[in-house]
């Protein structure tokens, strides 16, 4: 495994998957930065705020990023037709192993830097609210588990058709579902899973005051169902994947 | 040379799936904003115009570079395949002619999306949000303005599509591009990046026109854009090496 493993990081050199997680967190952290609160409510409201809109930018920029590192991580195979080749060096069972491995690495450095960025915003900032460590960390652990879901879908969509192209497709139209579910009633937003970072949210908009342009932000109850459940579909999507590559014809 | 060129381009696109792409994503797009515009008729009160900012404001923002962005990949993927690449580049046409016939195949493909939307929000304004009469002459002033700010876009993912040898990263680009584009936008610096050039046009985020008195700054922003990308372009495969 950890040759196999070992392979994978190899292959991943002068592939700049590196890039593509920093991308993400630093796109995500200048947008979030755009939207700088002034005035000492507003910053006395900001973690709030930020922990709020991060969801949606997830849901915005994640399921792409997903299908990115999911195509890349098969599209090298596919490209250079190695997949014969590498069924008689090296075991099934250990090559997906390590890409799966290797893929929730990656995912999981992804999540880390968003959270390291959100808190950076913050000292930057001057945040005056209390620094919200157990809803980062819940968000954190939301993040991680959507993202894995998609990884794992989109990865299964690679070894279906053996194209970058469904993949990405499917990535782009469910970007777009999952961020319309998100201002859709609560409900609809459980039928889309590209756009679960919001439900899993622990933030609501409590007050909105729209002759003064204020907004207050409060907590809502961990969504701990919905996020066992989103860990069930990673779940069974890395075992259909698995189930693929075990049986299919090369 | 070109027409010859372009045709083959055509041919790649038969029985693509990116056809599938063009349909449903205009599709989500206009369902969902039918739905919002019906959802808030007591702020939205601009009638038609209203409609087109809430069938257009996710689309132009995020979705057509990326939209755009996968177009252009998908012909560029063919080429980056096994050995095509050398094959391209030894065919006895110049190699900026190859670019230009993608750039056609991709405005084409470019022009149906927009006449697609516009049709979805001129079958959704009269059947779902009950408009009597036509929509104003300016929403298709918008539309078309929209092509003309996308022609860089499209020219700078072809460029983007034709370095990065793979599917996946320009169509992330172009998504990150639409991202940057709306943040740039509301610093008020639209016309310095091409992907803010598509959001302008289409008018999308307000009911009054946001290009009134600098129509011919975008028109300029536009011609300076696709210049200096397919400039580069031609430069790059005309005094590269080969890579395959």
């Amino acid at each position: 495994m950890n040759k196999a493993l070992h392979t994978e990081f190899q292959k991943a050199h002068r592939r700049h998957d590196l890039w593509i997680c920093l991308a993400v967190p630093l796109a995500a952290a200048i947008w979030s930065a755009s939207a700088m609160p002034r005035g000492a409510d507003e910053l006395a409201n900001a973690y709030s705020a930020l922990l709020y809109s991060l969801p949606v930018l997830n849901t915005v920029l994640m399921p792409l990023a997903m299908a990115v590192l999911a195509s890349r991580l098969w599209d090298v195979e596919v490209k250079g037709c190695t997949v014969k080749l590498l069924y008689t060096l090296q075991t099934r069972r250990s090559l997906f192993a390590a890409k799966a491995v290797f893929g929730a690495g990656e995912i999981l450095l992804m999540v880390l830097l968003e959270l390291a960025a959100t808190a950076l915003l913050g000292y930057i900032q001057h945040y005056t609210e209390a620094f919200p460590a157990a809803q980062l960390a819940y968000l954190g652990v939301c993040t991680y588990g959507v993202n894995l879901m998609l990884f794992f879908s989109e990865l299964l969509l690679m070894l279906v058709f053996s194209n970058p192209m469904p993949a990405l497709c499917v990535a782009i139209v469910g970007t777009l579902l999952g961020l319309f579910s998100a201002f859709m009633p609560r409900l609809v937003s459980y039928f889309v899973p590209w756009g679960y970072y919001v439900p899993l949210g622990c933030y609501e908009v409590a007050v909105w005051n729209e002759a003064e342009h204020t907004v207050l932000y409060g907590m809502t109850r961990y969504n701990w169902g919905l996020l066992g459940f989103t860990m069930l579909l990673a779940a069974l999507l890395f075992a259909a994947a698995w189930q693929l590559i075990r049986n299919k014809e090369v | 040379m070109l027409k010859r060129c372009i045709r083959a381009e055509n041919r790649k696109l038969h029985t693509s799936p990116i056809w599938l792409l063009f349909l449903i994503l205009p599709l989500i797009s206009a369902g969902y904003g039918t739905f919002n515009y019906l959802q808030n008729l007591e702020i939205l009160t601009d009638g038609w115009y209203s409609l087109w900012t809430q069938h257009t404001l996710f689309y132009s923002l995020l979705f057509f570079p990326a939209l755009v962005s996968a177009y252009a990949a998908y012909l560029w993927r063919l080429e980056h395949m096994g050995h095509n690449w050398n094959l391209i580049m030894a065919a006895p046409v110049p190699p900026f002619t190859l670019f230009l016939a993608k750039l056609f195949v991709v405005v084409k493909l470019m022009c149906f999306t927009q006449v697609f939307v516009y049709l979805l929000y001129l079958v959704c304004g009269r059947l779902f949000a009950g408009f009597p009469g036509w929509p104003p002459a300016e929403t298709l002033v918008f539309m078309l303005r929209g092509l003309v700010g996308g022609l860089a876009v499209a020219a700078l993912q072809l460029l983007l599509a034709m370095l990065v040898r793979s599917f996946a990263v320009p169509v992330f680009l172009g998504l990150v591009g639409g991202i940057a584009g709306m943040l740039l936008a509301a610093k008020g610096y639209a016309l310095l990046w091409p992907y803010c050039l598509m959001q302008q046009g289409m008018n999308s985020n307000r009911s009054e026109d946001m290009l009134a008195g600098r129509l011919p700054l975008f028109f300029l922003a536009c011609g300076v854009w696709l210049l200096v990308i397919g400039l580069t372009a031609r430069l790059l495969l005309e005094k590269r090496d080969v890579k395959a």
